[in-house]
């Protein structure tokens, strides 16, 4: 059976920071874990991390992945030094990863994935999965999984980033360390349920752009201009600006259907830019031409009205339950390059709190990243500038 | 509306977002200066953190650490660097970060003095791309923030350095001036830092210094306290200032009895040596110290001794501040000295007694004293010479003198401290030549002069002679031992050889004795040394006495008997062991061959056994059907009388050969088959036989058991059975034709035996053939139509059964036959 104890710090030594994880999460029981999921920012050295993590303990399966910030059962952390792992005790789990992973690969390499996992249990009904948040065709890694597992099984997790630079992200299995790379984490504790949720909070503004251009996921024409530069233009930002520029203010809208968007709360989904060769635009999933896009403008009093509701609405559906772990993907645009420090504490506090049981946090593994996937009407969906929640429970 | 109006109104549409996209742009511009702000905070507040935690880090390396990686953090850069060097102290180097563990040290400590000559101390000092590329070892990175600071003072240096690349750096950008403001608000706190820990650490040491001081005076005073000597302090005029505990209990003044007053006011008295005093006052008024031994008085008026030392005290500027004057009271030595007086003189009457002669030559004083007892050991007749060294260099056999005369040189000279001497010397009185033994030694000042020689001296020339005796018959033994053909060694406790006979060595130019010595054998453990693989193995071992087996170097192997006895001392002590070798090569060859023949032997009577039951076996057969057909012909109707009586005759001869055959085959089964052990119910089955055997008699035979308890008993029930039928069988065919037959069978139990006994009374057996009557094929009976195998047969099994058997027999009365089993 499937345990987890989570721990979060700030630290300069990594080292220091991976021990000081582990002792805080297992106590001096460190060593009986099975798996380590690390989430750490981009200012520590992972082979480092998962060097000291391997070596303090040997048998557990390590992994780790970088972002931009994490939150824990402590509370949220935008620094370059902060760690927070998830410890798992238990077997009913499996690993897979692949070294390298981009928009053209994705679903190749994700089916790839979905079929290690599967060789090992037969049996699982969740699948947490971390890809590289630069170049990934996120839709077909869902297709891929969905192929495999069929649609039934939850797929969440997220897409990893640096400090919303897009220059770099890293996923580490053991002792090996990779840009852009994939690994996916199957769970089979029949024990074990999920529910999943995500919410953005922005709005879609005036008269949609329209992809006249595209080839898979990437974009190289929006109303038969050049499409960086266009999508530049629309945000009013100098054509020299960088992704990490554009990122906090140039989120991209798709309209939903109508039944998803009455659960999203939103009728648009939102998708994130973070990198651009020339002209041509890497968007986070298949793009056809043709499709309707609108930049957004975002509400601070939306982001937080509406994560009560997603919250209120996990509640309901939890029926009294609390849960056992919670893992959770946010946008790193919706960090500090959006709110002050007190409010961003605030609205993690707002959707931590419902999921205390008898006043303490239950074990809490999130990261600021690049993308995040969540279910909407029972599909698997990807997702940008959200928060997104996967709270696990027991049966 | 018109085309033109709906033209204009998707213009102004299309205006208006991009107003309203352009305001996020300016509002996200407004956050991310809110967010510089707050994070530049963040970082201010990282520095106020190390500022706390420096305070708190007593420990140097800890403290490093912690500039190390505060650079990093209030930075926000890749790596950090902190060198601090200190005159006389190793320089000590910490690198923080992302590729701290491949960067080379003595690399760094090099571009790191090479960066010193480049820049001005107590400013940041950014080094660029270029800069950075020139070395080495920091080429990785694209820039540096670099401090250096040093105090002349202290001889402290320090450098503080933060690295960056701009390509893989966290915030993926370069230094700018908040970097180095944040920097140098730093750098100079951490030079603040150190100065203040440099001063504490000197204040600490003071302040350990003084406490060090502190207790020196604490132990000091504590030792003049409770020192057992008597302490005195005086001002610089003599004036007593402070007395300890000792010296009150030494002297019984109390501090205010004497305070104030010179010490030679109340201390000396009537019997305290002037002169002495005279020098005392002399050395005090130079300000100089002595020591020296006084009479002294108590405050009730006993006098004691004392060993003086009067120190004098100096203050810094050489100007005499006080005396102090350390008395140990020697008065019980002095009573030890008297008493040790006593014990000399009877050590004197002892050494008389004992004949030991005792001789003294004060070198200083060229004085030489003779106890009376070495006076007579030489004969002299003049009791008043003087020169006893003369007169001992002249009583010196001329062979011993130069040997016994050096080695008092050697001691004389100081280069021995101690000599044993045995020599001869002719007696003055009678000229007789007398050998003795002494033993002497010398007596050195605190300059290792030699002052004194003092020896003892025995007449051991009887002793001597008695030696030679014991000598001579030991030779002789020794003579015998060597001549005798076995090997004898003889160890000391240590395993070294003391003796080894002739036999040993003429066994040396074969074999290495080490290798052939069994050493070692305490009375309870033997132990044996294998070297070499000569031993090859131990035969066998028990009670001290083993065969052993040597490969000689010559190559041809032999065998000995060893024994090994342990010697002991007059004091029944383990002296050491005695091994004796005998050769038994000889032996063992001749018992070799014997194993062999009886192997062969065994074989030869193993296939002897086979063929003569093979052979039995298969003659019978023929027999059977020879036997068939003649109890055919018998039965023939037309049968005349004469060729009846030659069937008859026939079947006879038939049936005793078929007889012997059979008994043929029961000698080779007993050679043959192993022993079964299984129940035997001995009663029933002699019951058994006498059922079979009754109707084989036409005349009536009465049979009588007579069977003692339970007669069940575990052996060999076929054999027990041939046995039985044989013995009971002849009973029934040797009775006697004149009474009736009576054939007894009795059993009782002896220790883990049975005893049988079959007891008739028929023809018997002559005398003359009660030896013969186990032999094979001897019959004793003229009347029997015997085999002569029976009773052999019965011999052969009851020895097979470990077992006896006898006949007691006389003629025309009876036999019994006695088994044991």
């Amino acid at each position: 059976m499937l345990q987890f104890h989570s721990a979060s710090t700030r630290v300069v030594n990594t080292k220091r920071g991976v021990l000081e994880c582990l002792e805080s999460a297992l106590g001096d029981n460190y060593n009986q874990a099975n798996l380590l999921i690390f989430h750490a920012s981009i200012g520590h050295d992972f082979q480092e991390l998962v060097d000291q993590a391997k070596e303090l303990v040997p048998s557990a399966t390590v992994l780790a992945a970088s972002c931009c910030g994490v939150v824990g059962r402590e509370g949220v952390s935008e620094s370059m030094k902060d760690i927070a792992l998830m410890a798992v005790t238990g077997k009913e789990f499996a690993v897979a990863h692949v070294p390298e992973i981009s928009g053209k690969t994705a679903f190749e390499k994700a089916q790839q994935l979905a079929t290690s996992l599967k060789s090992q249990s037969a049996n699982i009904n969740m699948v947490y999965f971390l890809g590289s948040g630069i170049d990934t065709d996120n839709q077909h890694v869902i297709d891929a999984f969905e192929l495999v597992f069929g649609p039934d099984v939850t797929l969440f997790g997220a897409t990893s980033s640096d400090n919303m630079k897009g220059f770099i992200n890293y996923q580490a299995v053991n002792h090996e360390v990779f840009e852009h790379a994939a690994f996916a984490v199957g769970f089979y504790d029949e024990t074990l349920i999920i529910d999943t949720q995500a919410t953005h909070g922005f709005n879609a503004i005036g008269e949609p752009l329209i992809v006249t251009k595209s080839t898979g996921h990437i974009i190289e024409e929006i109303n038969n201009k050049p499409a960086w530069e266009e999508y530049l233009h629309h945000l009013g930002l100098p054509e020299n600006a960088t992704c990490g520029e554009s990122i906090p203010i140039g989120a991209i809208a798709e309209e939903l259907s109508p039944s998803q968007a009455k659960e999203y709360g939103n009728k648009h989904i939102l998708r994130v830019v973070t990198k651009h060769e020339g002209s041509a635009i890497y968007y986070p999933v298949s793009c056809e031409e043709g499709t309707k896009i609108w930049l957004c403008k975002r509400d601070e009093e939306l982001i937080f009205s509406e994560m009560e509701k997603m919250v209120n609405k996990m509640m309901v559906r939890a029926q009294g339950k609390k849960p056992i772990a919670v893992f959770h993907a946010d946008c790193l645009a919706r960090g500090r390059y959006l709110f002050n420090r007190v409010i961003k504490e605030e609205l993690v506090s707002k959707m931590q709190f419902p999921f205390y049981e008898n006043g303490t946090c239950p074990p809490w593994l999130g990261m600021y990243g690049f993308g995040e996937f969540a279910r909407i009407n029972g599909k698997n969906t990807y997702h940008n500038y959200t928060t997104a929640l996967y709270a696990i429970y027991r049966k | 509306m018109n085309e033109f109006d709906t033209q204009q109104l998707l213009k102004a549409n299309r205006e208006l977002q991009l107003r309203v996209t352009r305001f996020s742009v300016v509002e996200q511009e407004l956050i991310n200066a809110k967010n510089q702000l707050d994070h530049e905070l963040e970082l201010y507040k990282r520095l106020s953190k190390f500022n706390y935690l420096s305070l708190n880090e007593i420990d140097n390396t800890s403290f490093l650490h912690l500039i190390s990686e505060t650079i990093i953090d209030i930075l926000e850069i890749e790596t950090s660097v902190v060198l601090t060097r200190k005159k006389g102290a190793k320089s000590q180097l910490f690198v923080e970060g992302k590729n701290a563990a491949q960067i080379d040290e003595d690399e760094v400590v090099k571009c790191i003095d090479n960066f010193i000559f480049q820049t001005n101390e107590l400013a940041p000092f950014v080094f660029s791309n270029e800069q950075m590329a020139g070395s080495k070892v920091f080429s990785q990175f694209n820039q540096a923030l670099f401090f250096y600071f040093e105090d002349k003072e202290t001889n402290f240096s320090c450098v503080l350095m933060g690295l960056i690349s701009i390509e893989n750096a966290p915030l993926y950008r370069t230094l700018d001036a908040s970097h180095s403001t944040i920097f140098n608000l730093f750098c100079q706190q951490v030079r603040s830092l150190f100065f203040n820990r440099y001063k504490s650490q000197q204040i600490e040491e003071q302040l350990a210094k003084i406490h060090d001081a502190e207790i020196e005076l604490r132990k000091l005073s504590m030792i003049a306290t409770k020192s057992k000597n008597g302490v005195v302090i005086t001002d610089a005029f003599g004036y007593v200032e402070w007395i300890n505990d000792s010296f009150i209990a030494m002297t019984g003044y109390q501090l205010s009895d004497v305070k104030g007053k010179k010490p030679k006011d109340f201390l000396q008295g009537e019997l305290t040596d002037k002169e002495t005093v005279k020098m005392i006052a002399l050395a005090l008024r130079k300000h100089e110290g002595i020591a020296t031994t006084l009479l002294n008085y108590r405050k009730n008026g006993t006098p004691y001794f004392v060993n003086l030392e009067i120190t004098p005290v100096f203050d810094e500027e050489h100007q005499l501040i006080n005396f102090i004057a350390l008395q140990r009271d020697i008065s019980e030595e002095r009573k030890n000295q008297q008493d040790l007086l006593r014990i000399n003189s009877r050590f004197e009457l002892i050494t008389t007694k004992s004949l030991i002669g005792i001789w003294e030559y004060d070198l200083t004083s060229d004085f030489v004293m003779w106890n009376h007892v070495l006076i007579e050991q030489y004969g002299i007749k003049n009791k008043d010479i003087e020169n006893f060294n003369s007169l001992w260099e002249q009583r010196l056999h001329p062979s011993d003198y130069n040997k016994a005369v050096h080695e008092i040189d050697q001691l004389i000279n100081g280069e021995r401290d101690f000599i044993e001497q045995e020599f001869r010397i002719y007696r003055e009185n009678d000229n007789e030549l007398r050998i003795v033994k002494g033993v002497s030694i010398s007596e050195k000042d605190d300059n290792g002069r030699v002052i004194r020689l003092i020896g003892t001296s025995i007449d051991i020339t009887e002793a001597k002679q008695s030696e030679n005796q014991l000598k001579k018959s030991e030779e002789k033994y020794r003579g015998i031992i060597d001549h005798v053909n076995i090997g004898l060694i003889e160890l000391d406790k240590a395993g070294e050889i003391v003796f080894m006979n002739r036999k040993i060595n003429e066994l040396l130019p074969l074999i290495s004795p080490q290798n052939l010595i069994v050493m070692n054998c305490p009375e309870s453990e033997l132990k044996v040394k294998k070297e070499l693989g000569y031993i090859e193995s131990y035969l066998k071992v028990a009670d001290n006495l083993y065969e052993i087996a040597i490969d000689l170097t010559d190559k041809s192997k032999r065998f000995f008997l060893v024994s090994n006895a342990p010697n002991f001392n007059g004091s029944n002590q383990l002296a050491g062991y005695t091994n004796a070798f005998i050769d038994i090569t000889d032996l063992k060859n001749i018992e070799l061959v014997l194993l062999n023949k009886n192997n062969e032997l065994k074989k030869i009577n193993s296939e002897l056994d086979n063929f003569v039951y093979s052979v039995s076996h298969d003659l019978r057969s023929p027999l059977l059907s020879i036997k068939g057909l003649i109890m055919l012909t018998k039965m023939h109707p037309t049968l005349d009388t004469e060729i009846m009586e030659y069937l008859n005759m026939a079947e006879s001869s038939v049936n005793r050969l078929d007889g012997t055959i059979q008994e043929i085959l029961e000698y080779s089964r007993n050679a043959r088959l192993e022993i079964t052990m299984e129940p035997v119910q001995l009663c029933e089955m002699a019951s058994q036989i006498f059922e079979d055997l009754k109707y084989a008699a036409e005349d009536h035979i009465d049979f009588k058991l007579d069977c003692e308890g339970d007669s069940l008993i575990f052996s060999d029930k076929t054999r027990v059975n041939t046995l039985l039928k044989n013995i009971i069988g002849n009973a029934v065919k040797y009775r006697s034709k004149h009474r009736e037959t009576v054939i007894e069978f009795s059993m009782k139990r002896i220790n883990n035996k049975v005893a049988i006994s079959i007891k008739d009374n028929g023809e018997g057996i002559p005398t003359e053939s009660l030896e013969k009557i186990f032999n094979m094929f001897y019959r004793a009976s003229k009347t029997s139509e015997g085999t002569g195998l029976g009773l052999y047969i019965c011999k052969e099994i009851v020895t097979k059964l470990n077992g006896s058997i006898s006949v007691d027999s006389q003629l025309g009365i009876g036999t019994t036959v006695n088994i044991l089993i």
